[in-house]
């Protein structure tokens, strides 16, 4: 369908002058052009009339400037002498002020002359194109219409490569990808960003600045690995061609769904440990270095920079011996970091660069597709890192050049790019099957590995000398050793195997023709430790039961899958562990151990039938070998989720299914200094205050669902939540007290306990936990204080949810106090949720929230991840003293609410017969979310809870104003007479639109959305920056978006978005103009 | 001025060699969106221009059979359009060279 065409000769991008589906709209708006010719001859002549008028005034400052610099030095004390009264020099500093004023006059002129000029121009030859191919297309017209006409289509055609197709697939090598429809969309998305990436249309912007087809090569070619496009935002950025961070960011964040914060460098082990050998290095050293040496320190001391932002490294000379040492092996070619003395020179090295760019990714796509091929890249990261190093580092250096980056930026650009392909490489490399081989570190560490059956042992050979293997996967002299012949195996050595050892046994190459009873007979070995084993076609399987082979001490069905997984998988992890001089398990450690059993379960490989309480293990270790490398190399959020709830388990049971002797050391993981949020659950206060305490009987859970008239699932046991306070439980924590899966009581003590504490905060829980229906969005509310305002009484509530979580970022941030930047992390997970209308007030002064702490462990995450400034400036707006008064548990104590089952009392409902009136906003656009399944759960509750008695619907008839006096007496008041738009001032629309908004609020007629637009007057919000919190860009608020944010029933026509939204895409930031259109339309709406 | 080379307008910025620095970060972006729109444009007409009328045909036939985004659509096009990248490296070059004949008062 052909998009509005509004032709315009206004020098704004924003009005699309031609419909890329059809050249016929041209023809209506031929004669426009000859009046925006002359408007552009107009507009030509006073542009350089300015320019000229500039130049006259920069060069009489610089005459000017001369004239000073004559009375400094020697001469210049001579002439002071005979200016004794200084009128001389004073005539000139005034002069000099002069033709400041008249530059910068001038200037500004110029500038906006000349950029209205550039603007329309544009325009017009855009429109002399489209005549052009309009004309065309009417020699090729026939029968049949548009879509019968060749131009037309081919224009189509082209226009959608241009503006919507990667640069590189139009113009580079391409990258085959079919992605399956079924496809995880997190691995489609990055696949289709690698595919797809950088447009044309973008291209020719960056050629448009100078970084134009050199940087094009960069992009063109480094589009393989995600580059392009950040680099050529941030290189337009760098060279003052001005792109914001915040839209490099933020373009980043939407283009890239994968990308994510890294952990932090201290906890990157297997870096660190190569990292060691950098820093070894002389630059002198350097030169003796043999090639492949050169690339992995290289590849390493880049990881330390573009992942972890060890910028300093960049003026490091053994970084820089390295990378002159490293160019120079890789190409003819060198790329420094010297600036270029000429511009012969420079265009000499620029092209010498881009050779360099070019051999370099040749290479790296031939390591990458011999990798693939074989199935064999040791070291996800590795191949990543150098991609990233090779790529990013001389591109940029090139760009550096070329410009004027500033080294932060270029870390930065580094830093960004890095991540991005760090993550796309990951799920690349599961999605190609192209895992780490067998066991990864082990499978190199303890035999030079055996090729998979069928290939020749010369390839492992050559795998073994992959110059992207990282030291600690090399093989030491005489570990062959360890593993015995088939026949010599017992249940000793066959426990002290890793699983790669395993793999080795039962399918190396020596052992691919023997006799298949004595590799049974070797599998029956497992007997002895209680796993069964079968053989179903050519597929090999390990059982046990619990009270047979399993131990009973375990229950929950999680830790009865880890103490299964711990008969296979222990030498694997002592082997690992030996090699990182370690003797017990890290937190992390074990969070990957967890995060594989999670994946092995989801994708049924290993199963818990609770029936016949059989555990089942499709055995094929060279499978598992890969499973655990990815759990243990993959940084992404499962593992440190699973770190999470590994670190709750306690370290007796891990030691257990693991086979150490030694206690844990306390406190042995709390040694680490975790900088990254999430990635160290083990170290959090709340684990350090409960250890030692007595574990939590089941009786207690008993006793505490029995509280609540929950039945207990038969045979669970309680998790390990003796070592967490309730008082600072992280949303994770209070995720997993809430969850009721793997066979955990349905409600935990500790869930229990911190819904009793927040009962003390005022705060009940409305909404039964019941077997049937999920526990996701409970719904806690809390009764609203005359005098507060519903934005802080939604987020006092908030608040009180987030203790744990600020608890945390104090423990190990070392911050004393909330800083802005925590303050906008609470408040723009506030704003999500209202968005999403999970957080609202009801009519009866109530804040209500529809609690689901995975959820809001997601939030939370995102919003301490992704910094908006403006989100943080508001809510440092907010008094610090409210923000305490939320975040203790001391100060400001609610009288405790009378909490009953369902705490139902405090609850305002509707008086009888009165209609079931959407008193809770919260519902209206959260259909079909969490929130509205569990309000609208199948199981009913005995007491109506706000969710029941306000269904979610915004169509009903108006309700009662308010039910309590507290509510009614605003409402009333809030209710606008009519008022006299024309002769309000914008401080009285504005009152005027948020006693509007709080009353439809109040009356269930507002949805969250403008709820929240009343929430940004509250702040001193802007419209723009309202835009920004909406969809990035109010330019790309797309219509369906905005009538979403508008969407308030009957009250909106369709023309009325349309209207609103031409005017949003026409506004200009901040004024007062755009505010008062915008409230025009609204109060008008409601009046 | 002395006469530009095609190298020294490519690696020219547009901002600051017509010197406009001033401009916000919003204006800088959308006057760069604007112009490459434009450059898009005339090499898009420029192909339209090189396919001769059989060819404009067929690419037609192709399109329409098998899809916009097929391989034997773009590879249609790069046959018969042999240098593409030095196609809009010269549109960018001369959208440049436009721009600065315009404003006048070039710095590079």
């Amino acid at each position: 369908m052909p998009k509005t065409t509004t032709r315009s000769t206004e020098p704004t991008v924003t009005s699309i002058t031609f419909s890329p589906d059809s050249p016929r709209e041209v023809e209506k708006h031929v004669p426009e052009v000859d009046a925006s010719q002359q408007s552009i001859e107009e507009l030509r002549k006073r542009t350089q009339e300015l320019s000229a008028r500039r130049i006259a005034a920069q060069q009489a400052m610089e005459k000017n400037l001369e004239e000073q610099r004559r009375f400094s030095g020697v001469l210049g004390g001579l002439r002071q002498f005979f200016d004794r009264d200084g009128s001389a020099r004073e005539r000139i500093t005034q002069e000099y002020e002069s033709f400041k004023d008249q530059y910068d006059a001038a200037d500004k002129a110029y500038t906006e002359t000349a950029s209205e000029l550039i603007m329309s121009d544009a325009n017009a030859r855009e429109m002399l194109i489209e005549d052009e191919v309009l004309q065309m297309s009417k020699a090729h017209e026939k029968t049949g219409g548009q879509e019968q006409n060749p131009i037309v289509k081919a224009w189509k055609t082209l226009n959608t490569w241009n503006s919507e197709w990667s640069a590189q697939k139009i113009l580079g090598e391409k990258l085959h990808l079919t992605l399956p429809k079924d496809m995880d969309p997190r691995l489609a998305g990055t696949l289709r960003f690698v595919g797809k990436m950088m447009t044309p249309r973008t291209a020719i912007a960056l050629g448009l600045v100078g970084v134009g087809f050199g940087a094009f090569g960069v992009a063109a070619k480094a589009l393989d690995v995600g580059l392009g496009a950040v680099a050529g935002l941030a290189a337009m950025r760098g060279l003052g061609v001005g792109v914001a961070s915040r839209d490099v960011l933020q373009w980043a964040r939407e283009e890239l769904p994968l990308m994510k914060l890294q952990p932090s460098y201290d906890k990157d082990k297997p870096l660190l440990q190569r990292f060691k050998l950098f820093e070894q290095l002389t630059p002198e050293s350097i030169e003796q270095l043999p090639p492949e040496e050169i690339k992995k320190r290289f590849v390493d001391a880049s990881s330390a920079v573009t992942l972890y932002g060890k910028t300093e490294l960049l003026q490091d000379p053994r970084y820089q011996a390295l990378l002159k040492a490293y160019s120079v092996q890789t190409s003819e070619g060198v790329c420094q970091f010297e600036e270029a003395e000429t511009g012969g020179e420079a265009e000499q090295k620029a092209e010498q660069c881009m050779k360099f760019l070019d051999s370099t990714i040749k290479e790296l796509g031939s390591d990458i597709a011999k990798a693939q091929k074989e199935k064999k890249i040791k070291g996800v990261t590795t191949v990543a890192l150098l991609t990233t190093a090779a790529v990013v580092l001389p591109g940029i250096a090139h760009l550096r050049r070329l410009g004027d980056i500033h080294p932060q930026q270029m870390a930065q650009l580094a830093k960004e790019a890095g991540k991005t392909i760090q993550e796309s490489f990951g799920s690349l490399i599961k999605f190609f099957d192209f895992s780490p081989p067998a066991g990864a570190a082990e499978a190199q560490a303890v035999v030079p590995a055996a090729p998979p059956a069928g290939e020749p042992a010369a390839e492992e050979g050559a795998a073994a000398a992959e110059p992207a293997a990282p030291p600690a996967a090399e093989p030491p002299a005489g570990a062959a050793a360890d593993i015995p012949p088939m026949e010599e195996v017992t249940i000793e050595s066959l426990k002290q195997m890793t699983i790669a050892d395993q793999a080795d046994t039962f399918f190396g190459a020596a052992t691919a023709d023997a006799d298949q009873t004595s590799i049974e007979d070797v599998m029956k070995l497992f007997e002895k430790e209680g796993l069964h084993y079968e053989k179903e076609d050519d597929t090999m399987y390990l059982t046990s039961k619990v009270g047979e082979g399993l131990s009973k001490e375990d229950s929950a069905e999680d830790h009865i899958l880890m103490q299964f997984l711990g008969k296979v998988m222990t030498g694997t992890v002592h082997d690992a562990l030996a090699k990182d001089g370690l003797n017990v398990l890290s937190v992390d450690e074990k969070g990957a151990l967890l995060n594989m059993m999670y994946n092995l379960r989801k994708d049924g490989f290993l199963s818990f039938d609770k029936a016949t309480g059989t555990v089942t293990l499709e055995y094929d270790p060279r499978e598992l070998a890969k499973d655990y490398a990815y759990s243990t190399e993959a940084h992404d959020w499962a593992v440190a989720t699973a770190d999470d709830y590994a670190a709750k388990i306690s370290p007796d049971r891990w030691n257990r299914w693991f086979g150490f002797e030694a206690e844990e050391p306390k406190g042995a993981a709390e040694t680490a200094p975790p900088t990254a949020r999430g990635g160290a659950a083990a170290e959090t206060p709340r684990a350090r205050v409960g250890a030692g305490a007595a574990p939590v009987e089941n009786a207690a859970a008993q006793a505490a669902a029995a509280k609540v008239g929950i039945p207990i699932v038969e045979g669970a046991t309680l998790p390990e939540m003796q070592n967490i306070t309730t008082a600072s439980l992280r949303f994770s924590d209070q995720a997993l007290a809430f969850s009721h899966e793997q066979g955990r009581p349905l409600i935990d003590p500790a869930a229990q306990e911190f819904l009793d504490k927040l009962a003390t905060q005022g705060i009940i829980n409305e909404q039964s936990i019941n077997a049937q229906s999920s526990v996701k969005g409970i719904a806690l509310s809390r009764p609203i204080p005359e005098g507060v305002s519903d934005t802080n009484a939604m987020l006092s509530l908030l608040s009180k949810l987030c203790i744990g979580e600020i608890e945390y970022l104090k423990q190990y941030e070392g911050i004393s106090d909330l800083r802005p930047s925590d303050k906008g992390t609470i408040y723009q997970v506030f704003k999500d949720l209202v968005k999403e209308g999970a957080l609202g007030v009801t009519n009866g002064r109530r804040a209500v929230l529809f609690y689901d702490p995975e959820h809001l462990n997601e939030l939370f995450d995102k919003a301490y991840r992704a910094k908006h400034v403006t989100v943080d400036r508001v809510a440092g707006n907010i008094p610090a003293e409210e923000w305490n008064g939320w975040l203790s548990w001391e100060e400001r104590p609610v009288p405790r609410a009378p909490v009953t089952a369902l705490g139902s009392e405090s609850i305002s409902v509707p008086p009888a017969g009165a209609p079931a009136t959407a008193s809770v906003p919260l519902g209206e656009v959260a259909t079909g979310s969490p929130a509205v399944e569990s309000a609208t759960g199948s199981t009913p509750v005995p007491t109506p809870s706000v969710a029941e008695v306000a269904p979610a619907s915004a169509s009903v008839a108006p309700a009662p104003v308010a039910e309590t006096a507290s509510g009614s007496a605003g409402a009333e008041a809030a209710k606008p007479a009519k008022l006299d738009l024309a002769s309000m001032t914008i401080d009285q629309k504005h009152e005027a639109f948020e006693q509007i908004a709080k009353t439809l609020g109040k009356e269930g007629k507002i949805n969250p959305d403008l709820l929240k637009l009343d929430l940004f007057r509250e702040g001193g919000m802007t419209m723009k920056d309202l835009s920004e919190t909406v969809d990035g860009h109010i330019k790309s608020v797309s219509t369906p978006n905005l009538a979403k944010l508008l969407q308030l029933d009957s009250k909106f026509s369709h023309g009325d978005v349309m209207a609103l939204k031409e005017y949003l895409d026409s506004l200009k930031p901040s004024s007062a103009e755009q505010d008062m259109r915008i409230m025009d339309i609204i109060l008008k709406k409601n009046l | 001025m002395p006469t530009l080379t095609d190298t020294q307008v490519l690696e020219a910025n547009i901002i600051t060699a017509l010197n406009l620095q001033g401009l916000s970060d919003d204006k800088k972006a959308q006057l760069l969106q604007k112009v490459a729109t434009m450059v898009q444009k005339a090499v898009q007409l420029r192909i339209l221009k090189l396919l001769s009328a059989d060819n404009l045909q067929k690419f037609q036939e192709i399109v329409t059979e098998k899809g916009e985004e097929s391989a034997e659509a773009i590879d249609f096009i790069k046959t018969n359009i042999p240098n593409l990248a030095k196609l809009y490296e010269e549109e960018v070059v001369s959208a440049k060279r436009m721009l600065f004949a315009q404003v006048g008062g070039v710095t590079i």
